[in-house]
């Protein structure tokens, strides 16, 4: 099983560090899409799928709130889980953050490892790659 | 009210945590200007605390910020890419100090600038009142930080 991770910052570079660190990670990822703001990824999702939206907060024309305000108003997209990765790391906005929707929140600077620790527990897999069920066990079924 | 000498810890200590973990750049504190500044980026924060913070930079150094960043050949490295490097270290110093001052509450952070200044051994403004300069060297050349915070210096 592998996944379709879509990775929303306005910086390039710090895309290609957090790309490059899933895949490090071992995460089985078989697209990655990128957008540089907010409305740039609401344009990407249409016609594509995508299993976890890795975003920033603070990007110009539309932040990480906003897109999870927008992708919690959407049928289709609300289940998309979204992980914060942002300078912005106060408990007030974390609050806002999971309270608009997002399950995991990782504050620059990150080390390798807390990506791929809220990745893999956000996603629902185990470092081997497979689902695990609410156990703990992996999980080897179709989903 | 935070005094100036726990102020300037928690920037010293936002400045290391960036630079080591997203550029494996070590740095030391430096006492003066330094100098052979190229780049700067601007950024400006706003909560229970108001400020703006400047980053000066050489060529050098961000051009060893994007290498060890994402490990690119010398020949791809270009202007935007370091750019995109020095914008994004200085919003994460910025983001990182913030959290330090007042980790409950939310800073509404600008979206940082970032402009050449020219190559003449520049070593930023004179210092001004209600501003903190902090210089640090690095094996690949200098950086400097200047905040200005009217509310807290």
């Amino acid at each position: 099983m592998s996944f379709n991770v879509m990775i929303v910052d306005d910086s390039g570079a710090m895309r290609s560090v957090i790309k490059k660190v899933i895949t490090i990670s071992g995460f089985k990822m078989s697209l990655c899409m990128e957008a540089g703001n907010g409305r740039e990824a609401l344009e990407r999702l249409q016609g594509n799928w995508v299993d976890v939206i890795v975003s920033d907060i603070n990007m110009p024309e539309m932040g990480g709130l906003e897109l999870l305000q927008a992708l919690s108003q959407d049928a289709l997209y609300r289940n998309i889980p979204v992980i914060i990765v942002s300078t912005e790391g106060s408990r007030e906005r974390m609050k806002e953050a999971l309270d608009r929707g997002a399950k995991g929140f990782i504050k620059k600077p990150f080390l390798p490892e807390d990506i791929r620790s809220v990745l893999y527990e956000v996603i629902g897999v185990g470092t081997d790659g497979e689902y695990q069920d609410d156990s703990g066990n992996a999980d080897k079924g179709d989903f | 009210m935070v005094n100036i000498k726990t102020i300037q810890e928690m920037l010293t200590r936002a400045i290391f945590e960036v630079f080591e973990r997203m550029y494996y750049i070590f740095s030391e504190p430096l006492k003066g200007n330094g100098g052979n500044y190229q780049m700067k980026s601007t950024i400006k924060f706003s909560g229970s605390a108001n400020g703006r913070i400047r980053i000066f930079l050489s060529r050098d150094i961000a051009e060893t910020m994007v290498k060890n960043m994402l490990n690119l050949p010398q020949d791809e490295i270009d202007l935007p890419i370091m750019a995109d490097c020095v914008k994004e270290s200085l919003n994460m110093i910025c983001g990182n100090f913030v959290r330090k001052l007042d980790p409950e509450r939310v800073f509404d952070l600008s979206i940082p600038t970032f402009e050449m200044i020219a190559d003449d051994g520049d070593q930023g403004p004179e210092i001004e009142d209600h501003q903190m300069d902090l210089t640090f060297v690095a094996d690949s050349g200098h950086v400097r930080l200047i905040m200005t915070a009217p509310d807290m210096l």
